[in-house]
């Protein structure tokens, strides 16, 4: 019988990838440019790694790692902006305020909880025996 | 690659990223606080500039003209900046002798007489560090999320703007950068007007373009720097005391703390009201320091508010109430009466049974209860103050009023339409509620009519009961209104909840109170209500709320609990106030006579009447419950 986790984390996939293009395009718009093309990134690889779970055979699975290791990357990416800016503020200002290192600290652990868990257990399947079986 | 040094590197390569970008990010943008200079140090430094304005003479220069840019002289006369020179050299005493001999030769120092030459102090900004600027440093604009790096780019009045063209330095200082307003010119939100940020860099290029004498489009990359900035001694203390005062945005350090200090500034935010009142009653409304523009009490209109109007005449009243200044009492007088001919100019009445006045100001078609209230505190207050009856019917008519908008839950309608004689029962705008609940609080001061007394009571409840839901105590709006009823109303109404209340809003403010330390950069901030790092304070809040605080330690004795940590808040809050006021020593880059005065902010050079109304009023009050 076909691992039905191809599918439930495919499925998850195609949800996040809509649920991050709506948060995107509704709740964070920017019209910088370097800013929109690394949030829409984040859906489009969510997207292929979708693709690759639905695909299966071992190219599947390839497809599918990329993605979702293309996922996981652009979230480290967006947390070492959060850093940045609070490093670059820091400098500036001499200080972060407990108020603004408390809302960043709650901004990076949202994003491990919303965006970064869904691809780390993903990869984790992939890598694994099961994983890899399913994709035989 | 084992498996082993794989997990190893997944679970330290990330962190080790995160720490890195950290680190070298804040070293790239951090320029530390300057060392400040000593006394001595700083009077040497100011030593030659000083003998050229006195005509001793000047050094011959020293030093090549592409030398680095150590010091920047800026001449004050008349509040005007009517000089400035480079210092350049490899010391600060070559920069000194450099920025003399280009002093000498400056056409607009010759062409001053001897007295205003001694009358004129001078500044130096002793350059301390420099540091990429954001907003004009593509990796962090393209790296840090967006807004960060352009929005928040300096601190203001702190940090000053510079660039290098042909191998020279161009510097806009940190008071150039405010006086030209090119700090907090970017509003990120419509809904929240007061909150600017951000440099305004296609102007401040402009200028720096000008200064170097070069195409706009020819400025390369900016730079931060910092300064140690200091000023000489008004030319009256001169004579006792040479030593130049340091500068923290421009602002001398703050005088001692003392009931005596403050009812001295009180007063003296009274004489800058007094002054600043023309002939037919009407405030100079706001005065931009840096260029001496005024309102015009002349024209009739513009953006006077009968309101503020009404509350800086309130704060005379109750300045003469305290101190019984004489020469308080025909000014405050000529207020209101210009007061009451605003009022009369746009009738508003009520239609019979309802016999009331009310107030619209002008270009209104809605009276706004909030007009209504302030003038009723003002005349009862006059009253209070005088004991003058003169007004007593006018503010009994207005009074009604708020009376009749009051509903029987103890809520008020904000807006009446004077033309349908309808009140609006949806609009609920700021402060009106506390406005009138205070100005009913005051009538029965003044009347002993306890009418008025028990609907500021209902007027309170209500207030007060509004927070009775589950996170009710975690926050609060703006209810300094709210407090300074409830200790007017003492003893009518002693309930121990309004007490409760008043010392719950107080500590929820404390917490936006900076304290020493908090922020290493800003000590001198220290007391204001600040609610991030990145943005200076105003300055109003640090009265308004300390005058509910005043109340609030009041209220608390009253009810024999006085409690210290609200005293500390008061202490701190004006010991900010006292630091921003305009005073002598300070005033050096202020056009025209504003000692007294309070600006709008740090880095905010206008001056408005409210300002000083709030601040000075809750410096008088609190002068009686601080012992010396």
């Amino acid at each position: 019988m076909t691992d039905p986790r191809r599918w439930i984390y495919g499925s998850l996939d195609v949800v996040a990838a809509l649920a991050y293009v709506a948060a995107v395009a509704l709740a964070v718009p920017n019209r910088h440019v370097a800013s929109a093309v690394h949030l829409y990134a984040i859906p489009v690889a969510a997207a292929v790694a979708a693709a690759g779970m639905f695909l299966g055979h071992a190219r599947g699975r390839r497809v599918a790692l990329a993605g979702a290791t293309a996922w996981l990357a652009l979230t480290f990416l967006l947390i070492v902006r959060i850093c940045i800016s609070a490093a670059f503020l820091a400098g500036v200002y001499g200080a972060f305020g407990k108020a603004a290192a408390s809302f960043a600290l709650l901004i990076v652990a949202l994003l491990v909880e919303v965006v970064a868990l869904l691809p780390i257990v993903q990869v984790k399947f992939l890598m694994s025996r099961a994983g890899r079986r399913a994709y035989a | 690659m084992t498996r082993r040094r794989a997990l190893v590197l997944l679970w330290t390569l990330p962190a080790a990223i995160l720490v890195a970008t950290s680190a070298l990010t804040y070293h790239a943008f951090r320029i530390a606080p300057p060392d400040r200079l000593d006394g001595p140090a700083r009077a040497a430094a100011i030593a030659p500039l000083r003998a050229v304005l006195d005509g001793s003479g000047a050094p011959a220069p020293a030093t090549a003209s592409d030398a680095p840019i150590v010091l920047v002289a800026t001449i004050w006369s008349h509040g005007r900046a009517v000089a400035r020179v480079d210092g350049r050299g490899d010391d600060l005493a070559a920069a000194a002798s450099y920025a003399a001999s280009a002093l000498a030769a400056d056409h607009a120092v010759r062409g001053m007489a001897p007295a205003e030459r001694a009358d004129a102090r001078v500044q130096l900004d002793v350059v301390a560090g420099r540091a990429p600027l954001g907003g004009d440093s593509p990796l962090l604009d393209n790296l840090a999320l967006p807004g960060i790096a352009d929005m928040l780019a300096i601190q203001s009045g702190v940090d000053g703007v510079g660039t290098t063209i042909a191998g020279r330095d161009v510097l806009m200082l940190p008071h150039e950068l405010v006086a030209q307003k090119l700090v907090s010119s970017k509003q990120p939100s419509n809904a929240m007007p007061e909150l600017a940020m951000g440099l305004d860099l296609p102007k401040l290029e402009q200028l720096l373009a000008q200064r170097a004498g070069v195409p706009r489009g020819q400025v390369p990359g900016l730079f931060r720097f910092r300064t140690d900035a200091f000023v000489e001694p008004p030319r009256a203390s001169r004579a006792a005391d040479t030593t130049p005062i340091p500068l923290t945005r421009g602002i001398p350090p703050r005088p001692e703390l003392s009931a005596a200090a403050l009812r001295a500034a009180a007063l003296a935010g009274g004489r800058y009201l007094v002054g600043h009142l023309a002939p037919n009653g009407r405030f100079v409304y706001e005065v931009d320091l840096a260029t001496g523009r005024q309102s015009d009490p002349k024209l009739l209109g513009g953006n006077y508010s009968l309101p503020r109007h009404a509350g800086t005449t309130y704060f005379l009243s109750e300045l003469y109430r305290i101190t019984g200044e004489a020469w308080l009492r025909e000014p405050i007088e000529r207020a209101l009466a210009h007061m009451i001919s605003l009022v009369d100019q746009f009738p508003c009445h009520g239609a019979p049974p309802d016999d009331f006045d009310c107030v619209l100001d002008k270009g209104e078609r809605q009276a706004q209860l909030g007009s209504t209230a302030l003038g009723v505190v003002a005349l009862a207050e006059y009253q209070r103050a005088t004991g003058d009856t003169r007004y007593a019917e006018r503010a009994r008519r207005l009074a009604a009023f708020l009376l009749y908008m009051q509903r029987p839950d103890g809520s008020f309608r904000h807006l009446y339409d004077p033309a349908t004689h309808a009140p609006d029962d949806d609009a609920q705008l700021l402060y009106y509620t506390g406005e009138s609940t205070l100005a009913l609080a005051r009538m029965y001061t003044v009347t002993h009519d306890e009418r008025y007394a028990a609907a500021a009571q209902r007027g309170l409840d209500w207030s007060v009961d509004w927070y009775e839901f589950f996170l009710g105590g975690f926050f609060y709006g703006e209810e300094h209104w709210t407090c300074i009823t409830a200790e007017a109303l003492w003893p009518y109404a002693q309930a121990d909840r309004y007490r409760e209340f008043c010392d719950g809003y107080g500590a929820f403010l404390r917490d936006q109170q900076t304290a020493v330390g908090d922020l290493p950069d800003a000590d001198d901030l220290a007391g204001a209500y600040d609610v991030t790092a990145f943005v200076p304070p105003y300055n109003t809040p640090a009265g308004s709320r300390t005058e509910a605080m005043v109340s609030a330690y009041k209220l608390d004795l009253d009810h024999g609990a006085p409690d210290p940590a609200i005293l500390g808040q008061i202490r701190a809050a004006l010991g900010y106030a006292l630091g921003q006021q305009l005073r002598p020593d300070g005033d050096f880059d202020s056009v025209g006579d504003v000692d007294g005065g309070m600006p709008g902010s740090p880095v905010d050079r206008t001056v408005r009447i409210d300002y000083v109304q709030h601040v000075c009023s809750a410096m008088i009050r609190a002068s009686e419950i601080l012992g010396d």
